[in-house]
């Protein structure tokens, strides 16, 4: 909570819309000039690739994701375990099985097209999910803070000379501080359902959202003021751009489904959006986890299914990578509560046609850290593989990372 | 002048908003009225909710709630918040549910949320170990962080792991250790119907010693509670916490200020009140509070301002779409701050709930008829600004032909959230 005055203002991608520069702003500032409040975002000519970033919030069980084959495991979990028969275990998949409740999952696996890397975490991080959460969404070299995010850095690095548009990086469900940027905006949409501005009967709506365009400038001299300003033009610009497609979306069958499903919708779209963020809390399962963690893994999956299956109904499968993240995975032993306790190394998922399908790094139930898996693989060897098939630049924003070979 | 500014920033801080009357008065008395109530003669706040239709609800061991009981839990609350004439402890008892964050979503009984809020207000402005001691065995805690099933054989570990990190020593005040010792002598806690009352049950308790913080022979609940609570970084810990509410992050980072308080407050045995009335008479001073003010307190000052009336399932839903509703933070670490609520939908969501309030507000109200007259100086006062509004929102104000708009335009203006 103790954020240094220069953090503060650098809250950005996450935090939402603060600093617009170059030619962008310069449209938010000819809007704001001619009143007339309707944004004319022109994106980009080519297609540009679209990488997705699912958040698990709470520390996936990894254990119970994707479950080894080790007797080690039926012990330590004797009433949490996946039951034997329940298990799936698709062609090419040795040494571990699936939850049940990822059979949406075994098409791309069997296609090539899934890749799960064990033991991924933050060896030197404790367990707190505040201080691991930090540690992925930064993507820092370990003992160089950083006030930005991984994904932000990129977007800042790869930011048109003009500027970056407010739809380069949407954030669907809730912000992802992976995006805190120096100088790119992410777009957040909480609720893609009430993404406009409603006013009342007798209220002249357009009136209204033209005139709160018009207290974006001129720009007060004082730097949080004039974000707030700032956050305002961007904001009703990203309205007007997002209206038609956020106008389709329906209920939603679970969070991340429904969620997964508006992010394809985006895609298909061709707004020029390069990074979408989105995620579901709930992972944090402490306590009677069986049933709700087959259900959050059904959503999960069920999600990523529907995503693909638009991607690839509109011919767009090919700009897609679908990656998860998590700050943790749990503790190997079962607590008393029926859940699991927050632990070390987790697993992930990256999903897509250019990704080399199969399972990634070991994972040594004989060699436990203080009762939990090894952390073996750093995060940012699969962070790497999303910005490789960006076009990086990597190294730039990740420093040391490791070539897992994930991409075809 | 300068009266006007210090109490516009008093009452916007210290409570939800005040009157353009308020505006005009001694600011020692102000301060005192807010600070003290009791000693000022300021009467008793009214228990805001309706213990019928809160039991009625059910919500308790698994079965869902109401949803009536569930939006009166959060919505009483709000009321109360609008209506209290004592907002600094409300105020207060708002920041302390961010800090010890529980949510019906997981404790699902109202009955049990509403308690849980009634034990914060009553320790709000009050002793923080005793704060910390009740929420320690509060039922809701209990259930949100796994208390009521931890045991000697198999101690959870999440009540222990946040009492230190987030309610009272932070991030690299304490280990892993620490964490395994509070969890063992907090075992054998248990919800007993059909009241769920907190009770302790001796065969499933560790009363082993544990050291905690350094602290030897930590064994209960009082004896973890002092353990933290003389920690050298609680008194540290908490007035960053509550400076950062209160002053903002610019105070919150100060570092040789919070030392500074924290050792009065830590002196003072960690007394709440002295350490908020330190707090906002530094605040008074200070140039550099300015915040980018949350959805519920921005809310409820748009409420208290305009005496705008709105039903239960209006104002519910508009706080979901701002991103903050009560009883439902997004995790135990609280809701986001600052700048989080300038995000796109966050922006969006509270221009139509300004839009709302000012067409619920009674149009011979003193905002609304400053409105109308196009007064936009006397429609900053009615909002509580000491000084009118800023050049673009002025202009802005002026292109709106009518009342209403005008009115909701001044509630979400950037210079109305920006505070």
């Amino acid at each position: 909570m103790a954020l240094t005055r220069r953090q503060f203002l650098s809250l950005t991608g996450g935090a939402g819309a603060l600093m617009a520069t170059g030619a962008w702003a310069g449209l938010l500032g000819e809007q704001v000039a001619d009143g007339s409040g309707s944004a004319t975002t022109t994106p980009p000519p080519r297609p540009p690739r679209t990488l997705v970033v699912v958040q698990l919030g709470g520390g996936n069980d990894g254990l119970n994701t994707v479950v080894p084959e080790d007797g080690r495991y039926r012990d330590a979990r004797p009433s949490l375990g996946i039951p034997e028969a329940e298990l799936l275990r698709p062609a090419g998949l040795t040494g571990a099985s699936l939850h049940p409740a990822l059979a949406p999952l075994v098409a791309p696996w069997t296609a090539g097209s899934l890749a799960i890397v064990q033991s991924l975490g933050y060896a030197h991080a404790g367990r707190s999910h505040f201080e691991c959460s930090q540690h992925w969404w930064d993507g820092a070299h370990p003992g160089q803070p950083t006030t930005t995010g991984w994904i932000g850095r990129w977007l800042d690095s790869t930011a048109p000379a003009e500027g970056s548009h407010p739809l380069r990086a949407v954030a669907l469900g809730a912000g992802s501080p992976a995006l805190r940027a120096e100088r790119t905006v992410a777009t957040v949409v909480l609720d893609p359902r009430a993404f406009a501005i409603r006013a009342p009967r007798g209220v002249d709506a357009k009136a209204l959202a033209d005139a709160f365009v018009a207290t974006a400038a001129p720009l007060s001299p004082d730097a949080l003021l004039a974000a707030s300003q700032r956050s305002v033009a961007s904001a009703m610009a990203a309205v007007d751009t997002l209206k038609t497609p956020l106008a389709e979306v329906g209920a939603g069958d679970g969070k991340l489904t429904g969620l997964l499903g508006l992010a394809a919708d985006l895609v298909t779209r061709r707004l020029g959006i390069e990074v979408i963020t989105l995620g579901a809390s709930g992972f944090d399962t402490h306590s009677a986890q069986a049933d709700e963690h087959a259900e959050l893994l059904a959503d999960l999956a069920g999600g990523l299914a529907r995503f693909s299956e638009k991607v690839a109904a509109a011919g767009m499968a090919d700009q897609t990578l679908v990656m998860t993240t998590s700050e943790f995975g749990r503790r190997v032993a079962q607590n008393g509560s029926l859940g699991t306790d927050h632990g070390l190394g987790g697993c992930q998922l990256l999903l897509g046609p250019a990704v080399r399908g199969g399972l990634v790094g070991t994972l040594d139930l004989s060699r436990l850290h203080d009762g939990d898996l090894a952390a073996t693989i750093d995060p940012r060897s699969l962070f790497a593989a999303g910005l490789d098939w960006l076009g990086g630049p990597t190294t730039d924003v990740l420093h040391d990372h490791e070539d897992l070979g994930l991409l075809r | 002048m300068e009266t006007r500014r210090r109490n516009a920033w008093l009452l916007r801080r210290a409570g939800f908003g005040g009157s353009a009357s308020e505006l005009d008065l001694p600011t020692n008395e102000l301060f005192e009225r807010l600070v003290d109530p009791d000693r000022q003669g300021v009467p008793a706040a009214i228990d805001p909710w309706d213990d019928a239709l809160l039991a009625a609800a059910g919500g308790i061991n698994g079965s869902q709630p109401t949803p009536e009981a569930r939006r009166h839990a959060a919505d009483g609350w709000l009321a109360h918040m609008i209506a209290t004439p004592r907002p600094l402890e409300e105020r207060l008892t708002w920041i302390w549910h961010d800090h010890f964050a529980t949510s019906i979503d997981k404790v699902k009984s109202p009955v049990l949320m509403v308690s849980h809020l009634r034990t914060i207000q009553r320790h709000a402005m009050g002793s923080f170990p005793a704060l910390v001691k009740a929420m320690t065995i509060d039922p809701a805690m209990l259930i949100w962080l796994d208390g009521r099933t931890s045991t000697a054989a198999s101690p959870n570990e999440n009540y222990g792991r946040e009492l230190l990190e987030l309610f009272t020593v932070g991030l690299g005040a304490h280990t892993e250790r620490d964490v395994q010792a509070a969890a063992r002598a907090l075992t054998g806690w248990r919800l007993q119907p059909p009241a769920n009352e907190a009770v302790l049950q001796r065969r499933l308790h560790d009363d082993a010693p544990q050291v905690l913080l350094g602290r030897i022979g930590v064994h209960d609940v009082d004896t973890v509670v002092d353990a933290v609570c003389s920690a050298p970084g609680c008194a540290p810990f908490v007035t960053r916490s509550l400076a950062g509410h209160l002053l903002g992050p610019a105070a919150a980072a100060d570092e040789g200020f919070i030392a500074r308080l924290a050792a009065d407050f830590r002196r003072g045995g960690l007394e709440i009140r002295p350490l908020v009335r330190a707090l906002l008479a530094a605040g008074l001073e200070r140039r550099d509070t300015a915040v980018v003010e949350a959805p519920v307190p921005w809310l409820v000052r748009a409420q208290r301002m305009t005496s705008a009336q709105l039903g239960v399932t209006v104002r519910m839903a508009g706080l979901t779409a701002c991103g903050q509703v009560p009883l439902r933070p997004p995790d135990v670490g609280g809701w986001p701050v600052h700048t989080t609520w300038l995000s796109s939908s966050s922006v969006v969501a509270r221009a139509s709930l300004a839009a709302t309030v000012a067409a619920a507000a009674p149009p011979d109200g003193a905002a609304r008829d400053a409105a109308r007259r196009g007064d936009f100086d006397g429609l900053a006062a009615a909002l509580g600004r000491a000084d009118g509004f800023g050049t673009a929102t002025l202009a802005a104000l002026r292109s709106l032909p009518e009342e209403v708009g005008r009115l909701a335009l001044a509630l979400t203006a950037p210079d109305q959230v920006v505070i």
